[in-house]
């Protein structure tokens, strides 16, 4: 049952990602694409990860996948602050590169 | 020793990571992770710079877990934005400077992070407590930041 439920938490989480990439492929300038990034790499991973848990249930499985979880709820938001930190002050407007 | 004893959860905490990684939670494997989450906290202490910051972290365990169940649900709740602003081509992004009530490191460092996990926010630069914020939302300056995030911050983490 709990298998069944995990598999579809991780559709839903392959559904997120694949109109994260419709949107950045959508959009030509730089600063839309790093906003809409954020959706793949959040919102998609976080819900794959929890359909993982679903599958293997409570075990060292899930606590290492937990662990992975956490690190990359630290690990994403540092790589797109820098690459919007730097396109801002090596001084890329909003609307240059349309 | 006294590193040791300010930061015992700290290191309750590394040890529990240390048994997960070993896979056991036998005490052989608890004994070994405390020596070295010790051993690993009083090199962090020695750090140039790094004493400072460890010493002043103070997080309150149920109010920083409410922190994250709030953040969870903003972040759903903006990836459903997300797409309907994806699916209009509706995205127009603009630079919002906008100024926080909190006022330590560590709790500006969550909240950032926390403002950058968020879809259609990018924490872009900061100075003291003033932060730039990257954002499509076509809203007031003050609704960006969640209010209710800001407080549980201010409750969980304290200097």
């Amino acid at each position: 049952m709990f298998e069944i439920i995990g598999y579809i938490i991780i559709s839903i989480g392959l559904i997120f990602m694949l109109i994260g990439l419709i949107g950045l492929l959508k959009f030509k300038n730089f600063y839309s694409r790093v906003l809409v990034s954020s959706i793949i790499d959040t919102a998609s991973f976080i819900t794959i990860i929890i359909g993982v848990i679903f599958i293997k249930g409570i075990s060292f499985f899930s606590l290492k996948i937990i662990l992975i979880l956490l690190l990359m709820l630290f690990l994403n938001p540092l790589a797109t602050h820098t690459i919007a930190r730097n396109a801002n002050i090596s001084g890329l407007r909003i609307g240059d590169d349309n | 020793m006294k590193y040791i004893i300010n930061h015992k959860i700290f290191t309750l905490f590394l040890t529990f990571i240390w048994c997960i990684l070993c896979g056991s939670f036998s005490i052989h494997a608890i004994i070994i992770g405390l020596v070295i989450s010790s051993i690993a906290i009083f090199l962090g202490c020695h750090i140039p710079g790094g004493a400072q910051y460890l010493h002043s972290l103070n997080v309150s365990f149920f109010n920083f877990l409410k922190f994250m169940f709030i953040l969870f649900i903003d972040i759903y709740i903006s990836t459903f934005k997300m797409f309907k602003l994806i699916f209009t081509s509706n995205i127009n992004p603009r630079l919002v400077p906008i100024k926080t009530s909190l006022n330590n490191d560590w709790s500006i460092f969550f909240l950032a992070n926390a403002i950058t996990l968020t879809p259609g926010t990018v924490t872009v630069n900061r100075k003291g407590n003033k932060l730039l914020i990257l954002t499509t939302y076509p809203e007031e300056s003050n609704k960006i930041v969640n209010q209710s995030l800001v407080n549980a911050l201010s409750k969980g983490v304290k200097h």
